[in-house]
This record gives C-alpha cells, sequence and structure tokens, in this order.
C-alpha cells in the first residue's frame, strides 16, 4: 500500500494528472469526512478537501514519509477547513479571559462508561465553534497542544483554556443527556 | 465505571464519507484551472526575468555610451576651448595693433560698436550652448562669430596699411 503510494506522490510531484486524480480518488472520502467534522455545510466541507488536495500537490515535494501520507494529508485538510471557519469570523477568547480563569485542576478524561463514542461527537458538534475545534483537534485527531496552537494559530494557553473549558461543558451536557434518558 | 475517553479515539481508522456524485469533474476542473493559473504565473515571471535582463542590459549599454558621449564632449569642450582662446588673443592683438595705427576716433568707434554686436551675440550663443552642448550648429556659429571678429579686425588692418600707403605715396 505505502509502496503504491510513494510511487504515486512520485509522480504527482512530476505533475501527472492521473496520478492525482488517482491520489485523490483513495483518499478523498476520508478527507471528506474529516472535512465533514468542521464544516457542516457538506458543500463547503468538499470544496474545502478539494482546496486542500491542491495545496498538497504543491507542497508533495517537502512531504517525507515520517508521518503516514494520509495524516499529512489530514493536516492540510483541516488547516484549509480551519481557514474557512476563520473567514467566517470564527469566535475567538480574548486574552483578557485567560487570567480571570480559575485554575481547572480537572485533567483527566474519565468519563462515565455508558457514554458512547458516537454521543461523545455528537455532543462535541453541539459546542460553541472555539471549544468544539479544540476539543476535535484534541480528542478525535489526537494532536497536541504546540500541533494545536500551530493549526489554530491561537497561543497555546489561549488552546489549553478552549480545551478546559470544552471539557467541562462537554461534561455536563453528557451529564444532563444521561439524566434526561434515563428518567 | 469509568472510562478515559481518549482511549476511545485512539483507534480511530480513517473512516469514509460517500462524497456527491459529481466530485471528480468538478476536482479535476479544479486541478486543470490551477494548473493554468500556475503555468500563467510562471509564464509571468518569465516575462519579468527576461524584461529584468533586457533592461539592465540596456541600463548598461546607455551607460557606457553616455560615458562615451560624455568623453567626446570635454574632448570637443577642449578643442572649442583652445580654439576660442587662439581666437580671442588674436582678435585683442588685431585690436590693440588697429588702436595704434589709426588716430580715427570715429573709425574705431565705430568699430567698437560692431566687435560690441558680435561679442553680445557670441555671448548669447554660448548660453545656447552651454545648454545643448551635442549641438554641432551652435558650436558652428560660436567659431563662425570668433572667425567674423577676427576677419573683421584683420580687413580693417588691411584698410588701414591700403590707406597709410597711399598717404605715403602721395606726401612722397
Amino acid at each position: 500500500m505505502s509502496e503504491k503510494i510513494n510511487v504515486l506522490i512520485k509522480k504527482c510531484i512530476k505533475g501527472e494528472q492521473k496520478a492525482q486524480m488517482d491520489l485523490y480518488d483513495l483518499y478523498c472520502e476520508a478527507m471528506y469526512y474529516v472535512a465533514c467534522r468542521y464544516l457542516i455545510d457538506e458543500e463547503e466541507a468538499k470544496d474545502a478537501m478539494q482546496e486542500g488536495f491542491l495545496k498538497a500537490f504543491l507542497k508533495l515535494n517537502i512531504y517525507k514519509d515520517k508521518v503516514s501520507f494520509g495524516a499529512w494529508l489530514k493536516k492540510i485538510i483541516i488547516n484549509q477547513c480551519i481557514d474557512v471557519l476563520k473567514k467566517k469570523k470564527l469566535e475567538t477568547v480574548s486574552i483578557e479571559n485567560q487570567f480571570l480563569e480559575i485554575v481547572d485542576e480537572d485533567t483527566s478524561w474519565e468519563f462515565n462508561y455508558e457514554i458512547s463514542k458516537e454521543n461523545i461527537v455528537n455532543t462535541i458538534n453541539k459546542l460553541p465553534e472555539k471549544y468544539k475545534l479544540v476539543l476535535q483537534l484534541y480528542l478525535i485527531e489526537g494532536y497536541n497542544h504546540s500541533e494545536i496552537s500551530e493549526i489554530t494559530k491561537l497561543p497555546i494557553k489561549t488552546s489549553r483554556t478552549h480545551l478546559r473549558r470544552g471539557k467541562m461543558l462537554l461534561r455536563e451536557l453528557l451529564k444532563e443527556q444521561n439524566y434526561e434518558a434515563k428518567y | 465505571m469509568k472510562q478515559n475517553i481518549r482511549n476511545l479515539f485512539k483507534q480511530e481508522v480513517l473512516q469514509k464519507k460517500k462524497l456527491p456524485d459529481s466530485h471528480r469533474e468538478g476536482f479535476l476542473e479544479k486541478l486543470s484551472a490551477s494548473k493554468k493559473k500556475r503555468k500563467r504565473i510562471t509564464m509571468l515571471y518569465k516575462y519579468a526575468a527576461i524584461f529584468s535582463i533586457l533592461f539592465s542590459i540596456g541600463f548598461v549599454v546607455t551607460n557606457l555610451f553616455s560615458k562615451e558621449n560624455n568623453a567626446t564632449d570635454t574632448a570637443l569642450e577642449i578643442q572649442l576651448r583652445e580654439i576660442e582662446k587662439t581666437y580671442l588673443e588674436n582678435i585683442d592683438k588685431e585690436w590693440q595693433s588697429f588702436i595704434v595705427l589709426t588716430k580715427d576716433e570715429k573709425l574705431i568707434k565705430r568699430y567698437e560698436d560692431k566687435l560690441g554686436e558680435l561679442n553680445e551675440g557670441y555671448q548669447e550663443i554660448s548660453s545656447q550652448y552651454k545648454i545643448d552642448k551635442n549641438n554641432m550648429i551652435v558650436i558652428e556659429a560660436l567659431i563662425e562669430n570668433l572667425k567674423t571678429r577676427l576677419q573683421l579686425l584683420q580687413d580693417i588692418q588691411q584698410h588701414i596699411n591700403l590707406l597709410n600707403k597711399e598717404h605715403e605715396n602721395t606726401t612722397i
């Protein structure tokens, strides 16, 4: 599989359109799935995904196989989605607010066992954009704080704050849902 | 019972989502458009490079030529200054000898006026020459002016000499 992709990548760098389309065919559905996590509008998500592919083709010569091609591509697609979100004026927390924050010592991600993965994803989607974004990047994509800061262009402190608040909100919402389901 | 929800997502395999039917055609179009755009940009860069090379060549060449021009200018200037100097010296010499020869003050006055006019004309052409140093017509006019002055003085001198001779002859 990876050998096939490496050959395709080399052909793409040479600018062979067929290879570019083959690479697109291999990854487009997975990348579309990723884009849809960030952009609710499916048409917008499709466009962002395709733009991401075009950017990736331009950057292919700097791709090093330290990470899998899928992970590398995913980061570009997510960046593209975030650019779209930013154009729509993504709400960001002002710096002053950071200092008013009471440091929350809750570093655990232990949640009730009954909560399903699907439930978590759906609840994250209901959160305000800024919390949703950082939670998705941290929890679902598995990026660390410095990677999140690099993708969102937010200071690490801010992204940590967003994550903490997002987790609190997620916990509360899940508790409510659990409560409602039980009664 | 508790669970770490981070573990839930750790084994995340790339999930897929079906795209709308015409997505491939749309992408192919975008791909071709981006290639054309890049081609246009590279062409633009090429043109810009060619233009800047031509411009620098032009700049160097004109610089060289203007330097040459400057060199010829100075040579011409030196030459002109020498001509001017010799003429003015000669004019002055002729004028002095004319004054010595003739005692006719009216004649001196007449020629003085004439030479003054010629001198004014010369100054005028000089200022034109300062503006346009490469104009051969101006330079020729300058030399012509000097020549006329000298010629004028030589003519009077000849005339006076002739008069003097005639005077001597008649007295003899």
